[in-house]
């Protein structure tokens, strides 16, 4: 027997929030988190041609990180990642929290993700690994994620920059549950 | 402590307009704007715990959404993310006299009136469309759901340009003609159709809208 189609999905924040899991929702994927005043809040942080730019702290925010851009969330994952799709960031401070929710969509044009380990110091690419998020889609990115940081935060030779020799910290994948004490300190420090 | 080195420039001065709910840069996207691979509607309504409201409208909670159940009533709640898949036709009764079909995920977040604020943010995301991908403003019987009249505009190609007059054009053509709006297959009159924007609405429109 066929299954019906979803025609359509509905998440409400908190619910959403506490099960803490990215959700595909037809062409789109989902993600919400919600943190207190006592966690270390979550900073959008972009690599522009300028430098690093950190997206102020406003109590309501939607951005538009455009495809291409790299960009992190501190103390949600590390290192940077690159992507052939738009990511749309909303901040929401609420009474009881502060919402975050992250939307992408996946489209004929979406074919890869990145993820690209750059200089704290001088801003110099060290290292990048590729996902086919066209293929995979991009809930599957993130374990791809969580393995690749721990390969990199394990290879003490990729961690110098080349250019300018500085060490790159250690990373964190998204999920903060299944953080290995190095991660769990790692994203409690950036 | 590891700390990035950030540049000093602040982000305002680097990106225009990187904040979409920012106060001066809301009034860009009150109708539909398309920016990068989506297209973003925002809406300054007052949204508290119980609902919707619109300025002219009143209450626009409760959205339809036809599928294989036939007609579904979906709440929009305040912080309560809800997606309409791509294909399925949807309305707001009193605000969309009409059935709009989208090739596009439709995404609606209403976000309450931020504290000091009489009004929060309603948010609609939808991807942008392109090649034959489009919308259609669609009629069907109020009593068997048997599709009456349907005009397609073709977004993918000629962009969000006459997408609103596409709509009209399909309204006015639909009442036009009692004929369309009469069921082939159970004989119901229906209601006419009206547009979106409520200072369009004839005299006849606007009962319409009273109605359904």
């Amino acid at each position: 027997m066929l299954n019906e189609p979803i025609l359509n999905y509905t998440f409400p924040l908190a619910e959403a929030a506490e099960d803490g899991a990215w959700h595909q929702a037809n062409r789109y994927s989902v993600w919400i988190g919600r943190q207190s005043p006592q966690d270390p809040p979550f900073e959008v942080v972009e690599r522009h041609p300028q430098g690093f730019v950190r997206l102020p702290l406003k109590p309501r925010v939607m951005r538009l990180i455009p495809a291409g851009t790299p960009f992190r969330v501190a103390h949600l994952f590390a290192p940077f990642r690159v992507s052939d799709a738009d990511m749309i960031y909303i901040r929401a401070a609420m009474e009881e929290g502060v919402y975050h929710t992250l939307l992408a969509a996946t489209s004929r044009e979406v074919k890869e993700d990145h993820l690209v380990w750059l200089c704290p110091s001088c801003g110099s690419e060290m290292d990048r690994r590729s996902f086919a998020t066209g293929r995979e889609g991009l809930v599957a990115f993130w374990p791809f994620m969580l393995n690749e940081v721990r390969a990199f935060n394990a290879a003490r030779e990729r961690q110098s920059c080349k250019s300018c020799g500085r060490r790159h910290p250690d990373c964190y994948g998204f999920d903060a549950k299944l953080d290995r004490p190095d991660e769990a300190q790692a994203r409690a420090e950036w | 402590m590891f700390t990035e080195i950030m540049i000093d420039e602040k982000i305002d001065r680097l990106v225009e307009d990187w904040d979409f709910l920012a106060e001066h840069v809301v009034p860009k996207f009150t109708m539909f704007r398309p920016v990068g691979q989506n297209i973003y509607g925002i809406r300054r309504r007052a949204i508290s715990s119980s609902g919707v409201i619109d300025p002219k409208k009143g209450d626009i909670s409760a959205a339809l959404e036809l599928g294989p159940q036939g007609i579904v009533t979906v709440h929009h709640r305040p912080m309560s993310m809800h997606i309409t898949a791509a294909g399925t036709p949807h309305r707001v009764p009193h605000s969309m006299g009409f059935w709009h079909i989208n090739d596009m995920d439709e995404i609606y977040l209403p976000l309450p009136n931020p504290e000091g604020d009489p009004l929060g943010h309603y948010l609609v995301i939808m991807q942008t469309p392109t090649g034959a991908e489009g919308d259609s403003y669609a009629w069907y019987c109020d009593r068997c759901l048997t599709m009456l009249f349907e005009r397609r505009h073709r977004t993918g190609e000629l962009g969000m340009n006459g997408l609103f007059k596409c709509s009209e054009n399909a309204v006015r053509e639909y009442n036009s003609d009692a004929r369309l709006r009469t069921c082939p297959e159970c004989g119901h009159l229906n209601p006419m159709g009206y547009v979106w924007n409520t200072a369009k609405d004839t005299p006849e429109e606007r009962a319409a809208r009273a109605i359904w």
